[in-house]
């Protein structure tokens, strides 16, 4: 299989980061029933929450609002109101097992039926209506929670519902493509920090991050990646301080790649997108 | 320091039980190449959205409970329900294995359950009822766990109460509804999701550590998934002794100067007010029926055919009851005089051996 690479050079003191994703898993006949089954499919992120309370029976529900990223299927509002059951209503809390809950800031893929007589949406069967994003997980980006099958990219994820709801997800294959020989494990896409090299003159130490993909004809149209380093003798804010250095050494000739620098947060995070 | 399932079902916040990863650092979901695995045997709720790690404790309002015991109903609409009459589901029927679940628990763990019969119109979330209920839902089974919150602030071990737990159970199954295990091909068996429930019920979380995926499933009471066919009727260590860490924790807290002063909780209360087996046995005609009580210790055995001898051997080979030519009809055999224990039925019937383990706890 032939590898997509893309090579960036940045100059810092200190710099190091690796992130490893993998394992791949074939698609059961459940997820694509629930897929080809669901009315509405949404891809978003939870940005708030409430609770109410149903009077006459008591129960509780949590109500969220889904910023939608991208209707996967159907077409909905820019934000919609999710139903679950179970939440925090005054002193009293319910949690309601074999169900979905949801948490606000999380991203998620939902598969979704409208509320009789009401503008809500609601989850359909339980966890069979949801994919979470999952960050941080060496194996895994994307768990449909109905089987448990795991999803070793968004990309990969993505596509396979458009796939499945005859849509185009795709995205497109590069033009050009360069491999390199590295100790890269196999992943969907993959980063790692390699060749520093100490330049005592100017103080400064040179490496490089290198991406890549097993995947053959994907086009590496941009990625954040978060480096932190030491504020001793960096210094903070070195973006904003001019203390970073980034250029392109190979890239592919996607024009929509722009590779730009930020501080995030106190000064010990920096973003290249 | 990022801790993460190794399991697919992580949407149990903040822990379940199982196999976790801890990767020493993280920076913005940057996982480094060194971590190690930690298996966690149990979880128990806790209100994760109150930023609160303290459990729920798990004891009773005397006012709804006056001896403490944990009381259950069971929905007594299920005889008049068009979809379970059609399958032939009674509730009766459903009586006998909840019975024996709430039975297998309180042998477990001490929680003196307390069957309080049938109740008309189900559940009502804030009755302070734990009922169980038939409904056409989603999934095989689902429990709403109800507490009360903000509770005792100065406690270092609860800050929330338990008052009342429903259990729901789908009417769209193929149940197998039996104390016997032999279930039929496609059917789920009530008793392995009705034990899972339960557990539940006494504030246990899921348990998630594998999966089908990979090919193996976790054996424990409270793994999320359950099959057809599949039986998984009898409660793991793990889960037993968290369920008894939460019941020792909850009566340390009926203290005066505790989170549950007032409160009641009552633990072995004596053995099960249920049946504790039953086995029928085709070859012979026969069936055994244990009818375990406190005043009331008896063995009884339907036959249909003639039984040439019937008894009931303890594990060293001692016989503690020896009866010859059992004709047609139910005979009660008392066992009141038997210590508790494991004991073997032996029947000799038509040329022909049988054996049946009981427990007399």
């Amino acid at each position: 299989m032939k590898k997509q690479t893309v090579k960036l050079l940045a100059l810092i003191l200190v710099l190091f980061s690796l992130t490893q994703v993998g394992v791949t898993q074939n698609f059961s006949t459940d997820f694509e029933d629930h897929i080809r089954s669901a009315p509405t499919i949404v891809e978003g992120k939870v940005v708030s929450q409430r609770t109410i309370r149903n009077e006459e029976n008591g129960n509780i529900f949590t109500l969220s609002e889904l910023e939608i990223s991208k209707n996967l299927k159907g077409n909905n509002e820019a934000t919609i109101t999710v139903e679950t059951r179970g939440g925090k209503f005054e002193d009293i809390t319910d949690i309601v097992s074999h169900t979905v809950n949801l948490s606000v800031g999380e991203e998620v893929i939902l598969l979704l039926n409208s509320v009789e007589n009401s503008s809500y949406f609601k989850i359909l069967n339980g966890k069979f209506g949801k994919i979470r994003y999952i960050s941080g997980n060496r194996k895994f980006h994307a768990i449909y929670e109905g089987n448990a099958e795991t999803f070793r990219s968004k990309r990969e994820l993505i596509e396979r519902i458009g796939i499945l709801t005859n849509n185009s997800f795709n995205i497109n294959p590069v033009a050009t493509e360069t491999a390199f020989n590295n100790i890269i494990e196999v992943g969907e896409l993959c980063f790692a920090i390699a060749n520093p090299e100490p330049l005592f003159q100017t103080s400064q130490v040179a490496f490089d991050i290198l991406i890549k993909s097993e995947t053959a004809g994907l086009l590496f149209s941009g990625s954040e990646v978060v480096l932190k380093y030491p504020t001793n003798n960096l210094g903070s804010n070195i973006a904003l301080n001019q203390n970073v250095e980034v250029n392109k050494e190979i890239v592919s000739e996607n024009p929509e790649y722009v590779l730009t620098v930020e501080d995030l947060g106190v000064g010990q995070i920096m973003r290249l997108n | 320091m990022n801790i993460s399932s190794l399991g697919t079902n992580s949407d149990e916040s903040p822990f379940g039980s199982g196999l976790w990863e801890i990767n020493p650092d993280v920076t913005q979901g940057t996982t480094m190449a060194c971590y190690t695995t930690v298996e966690i045997d149990y979880a128990l709720l806790n209100d994760k959205d109150l930023g609160s790690d303290k459990m729920v404790g798990l004891v009773f309002n005397p006012g709804n409970s006056p001896t403490g015991t944990y009381r259950w109903y069971l929905d007594s609409d299920i005889d008049t329900d068009p979809i379970l009459m059609e399958k032939g589901i009674t509730f009766q029927m459903v009586e006998d294995v909840a019975k024996m679940v709430y039975c297998d628990w309180e042998a477990a763990t001490g929680i003196d359950f307390e069957y309080m019969g049938g109740i008309a119109n189900g559940q009502v979330a804030s009755d302070g009822m734990s009922v169980i209920q038939f409904n056409p839902i989603n999934t095989l089974g689902l429990t709403t766990t109800r507490f009360s919150t903000n509770l005792c602030l100065d406690d270092e071990v609860f800050e929330e109460r338990f008052t009342e737990a429903d259990i729901e159970l789908t009417t769209n199954s193929d149940w197998f509804v039996s104390l016997n295990n032999n279930i039929g091909a496609g059917q789920i068996d009530l008793y392995s999701v009705l034990t899972h429930e339960v557990g539940h019920a006494i504030l246990l979380r899921h348990s998630m550590d594998t999966n089908n995926a990979n090919g193996t499933e976790d054996d424990r009471t409270m793994f999320w998934q359950l099959d057809a066919e599949q039986s998984k009727r009898v409660l793991d260590n793990k889960t037993i002794s968290g369920v008894q860490l939460l019941v020792e924790r909850s009566q340390a807290a009926i203290d005066p100067v505790r989170c549950f002063n007032g409160f009641v909780l009552a633990t072995n209360g004596g053995p099960c007010t249920t049946p504790v087996y039953e086995v029928h046995q085709s070859l012979c005609n026969f069936s055994l029926k244990g009818n375990i009580r406190t005043n009331k210790n008896s063995l009884r055995i339907s036959v249909e055919d003639k039984i040439d001898n019937l008894k009931i051997v303890g594990i060293n080979g001692s016989v503690f009851h020896d009866t010859q030519d059992l004709g047609r009809g139910d005979h009660e055999i008392p066992i009141s005089n038997f210590k508790n224990g494991l004991y073997f039925v032996v029947v000799s019937c038509k040329g022909q051996l049988y054996t049946e383990k009981i427990i007399i706890q």
